[in-house]
């Protein structure tokens, strides 16, 4: 086991939207939200061009599942928000 | 008396706003209208639609925060679109267009469905380029009682799931003047019905109604007023291990009715579950009808306002209404599509923010599992 | 849309890259996301499963490839978890950080 504060698993998601807007606005609706876990979590939202990219930077494995999973579902209500409404 | 109109936009005659509520296990989304100017008896808000679906566990079980919330994300996006379907007829396309805010519930509730929900909000305020308002959710009942029942300035009774609150209304906020000080009512009926096993279809709480209505035999229970508070655990405790007794066959000289007059063997008769709901009902309602008579007393109100989950419990309405009625006042009440959580309480407290300038950045849009009623600054009164 | 969700998992010991195969089915009903096993067990019927994705959906299957990338993400670190800690307590960890501290008594609603 790491010690606490010693971020030594990384999980990095790719996702491609349509357009940028749609990247930029999945970014801004996962953002706010803060890690449950700070001493054990870091989570970073970045959109390069129409590509939101989610970084997970954890002390475990367990930590990193837990939080990817939660920010997946949530990224896939905004998902289905452009499917019906954009 | 406040300007509610401060900020309409040029020619503008009405407002619409969508709510979204999620705080625990119904998914309620709403769109209401409000024409311009002062809400009143000639002006009232308009529901354009109301819908919701309610995740249910099987007999026996609570809901977890965990299942709730997917039950909220899977059904959010469908939900919204059929109350945009109903409140502006198909054309998906164009329908939000009529839309000038999109209301959430903040808190307080449960953290994992909370966030289900906002995520949606926050996704449709950008796309479609207007703003949210994070609401309280007590705040949301309130307004939409009052709104429904016409009922001025009413001592609230605020009973639900999560909630026990007597409510009175003065300098711009809803002050709270009791409450319980352990689990909430509608909690403590829930609690009591997985003990029973009985099924959480419609509401747990609406099944120990029925079953309460056929008891016939009252059994005292702990009676545990405190000031203007109250507490229910130790009640809950008290008749679960009297249910347990019921269930395992074990002598408990609480469980025998005595109806005879000579006291004899014959004449007794066996406690049922329908006298431990009936019994349960009475007591608690009982209590919560002391309370809000105190409160009546103290701020010298003659309405009295129900909303909450547990509000539409009419055993609880007709106690309440001997109350009131003996104190020369009035009760007001919601039915169903009200009491219970919903989305359009969430849209009318919402818009009232709104029409008073007050937006929710996203940065600030976090939920909140605990938020008080007195934090809100109720700017759209002054009376 | 031209490209596809990908996935990168690194620690001291391993490098892992997820990708999704476009020629096989996806659908938005993932393996790793349906009811806790607490509610399965007590008999409950799942009647909350995802939405499918409309077919005018501009943004085409992009939902459901996520749902299979996070299937597999999921299932793998748990393999690892399972590996890591025979004892492991990821259950209750889980509940503690999904379910934010919240025992569900304290705030379900009527």
């Amino acid at each position: 086991m790491s010690k606490e504060g010693e971020f030594t698993h990384t999980l990095e998601f790719k996702v491609p939207f349509l357009n940028s807007k749609q990247a930029t606005i999945a970014c801004k609706s996962l953002n706010p939200d803060p890690i449950l876990k700070p001493n054990e979590l870091e989570v970073s939202y970045v959109n390069e061009n129409e590509v939101l990219i989610i970084k997970f930077t954890g002390s475990s494995d367990r930590v990193i599942r837990v939080a990817a999973n939660n920010v997946i579902e949530n990224l896939k209500t905004v998902i289905e928000c452009f499917e019906v409404f954009d | 008396m406040v300007n509610l109109d401060q900020y309409l936009k040029p020619n503008q005659t009405e407002y619409y706003a969508l709510g979204l509520e999620g705080s625990a296990n119904k998914l309620g989304i709403g769109i209401i209208k409000h024409n311009i100017g002062q809400l009143t008896t000639l002006n009232k808000a308009e529901v354009l639609s109301n819908v919701r679906d309610t995740y249910i566990t099987p007999a026996g079980e609570g809901f977890l925060p965990r299942d709730t919330a997917r039950h909220h994300r899977n059904w959010v996006v469908r939900l919204i679109k059929e109350a945009l379907n109903e409140a502006f007829g198909c054309g998906l396309h164009d329908s939000f267009k009529k839309l000038d805010c999109i209301c959430f519930t903040q808190g307080p509730g449960m953290g994992a469905p909370l966030q289900s929900v906002v995520i949606a909000a926050r996704t449709l305020s950008q796309l479609w380029g207007i703003p949210m308002i994070g609401v309280n959710h007590c705040i949301g009942h309130i307004e939409m009682g009052r709104e429904i029942t016409n009922a001025m300035n009413p001592v609230v009774l605020y009973v639900s799931g999560g909630n026990t609150q007597i409510i009175a209304y003065s300098r711009q906020r809803y002050r709270i003047f009791g409450e319980t000080l352990d689990i909430a009512i509608g909690n403590c009926l829930d609690r009591f019905a997985r003990v029973l096993k009985i099924s959480n279809y419609p509401s747990p709480g609406y099944n120990i109604e029925q079953l309460a209505k056929k008891g016939k035999n009252f059994i005292e229970l702990p009676y545990t007023v405190k000031g203007m508070d109250l507490s229910m655990s130790g009640i809950l405790e008290f008749i679960e291990s009297l249910a347990n007794d019921l269930f395992n066959g074990k002598k408990n000289k609480l469980l025998i009715a005595k109806n005879g007059t000579n006291g004899t063997n014959e004449d007794e008769e066996k406690i049922t579950i329908e006298d431990l709901c009936f019994s349960l009902q009475e007591c608690l309602y009982a209590m919560l009808v002391e309370i809000t008579e105190r409160a009546m007393a103290h701020v010298n109100a003659n309405q009295v306002l129900i909303v909450g989950g547990v509000g539409c419990n009419e055993r609880l309405q007709e106690m309440m209404k001997i109350m009131v009625l003996d104190r020369n006042g009035s009760i007001f009440a919601t039915d169903e599509r009200f009491c219970i959580d919903n989305g359009i309480m969430i849209a009318h407290a919402g818009l009232l923010s709104y029409r008073m300038g007050d937006f929710t950045e996203l940065s600030e849009s976090v939920c909140t599992q605990k938020f008080r009623t007195d934090e809100v600054l109720v700017k759209w009164r002054d009376d | 849309m031209s490209s596809l969700p990908t996935a990168i998992y690194t620690s001291p010991d391993l490098t892992r890259n997820f990708h999704v195969d476009p020629s096989k089915s996806h659908t938005t009903d993932g393996v790793t996301t349906g009811p806790s096993d607490h509610v399965l067990k007590a008999g409950a019927i799942d009647k909350d499963k995802p939405s499918l994705i409309p077919t005018d959906a501009k943004i085409g299957l992009l939902r459901a490839y996520l749902t299979t990338l996070q299937d597999d993400v999921n299932l793998f670190l748990t393999k690892r978890m399972a590996h890591d800690d025979l004892n492991s307590i990821e259950g209750d960890l889980e509940r503690r950080i999904l379910d934010d501290g919240v025992d569900e008594d304290d705030d379900d609603d009527e």
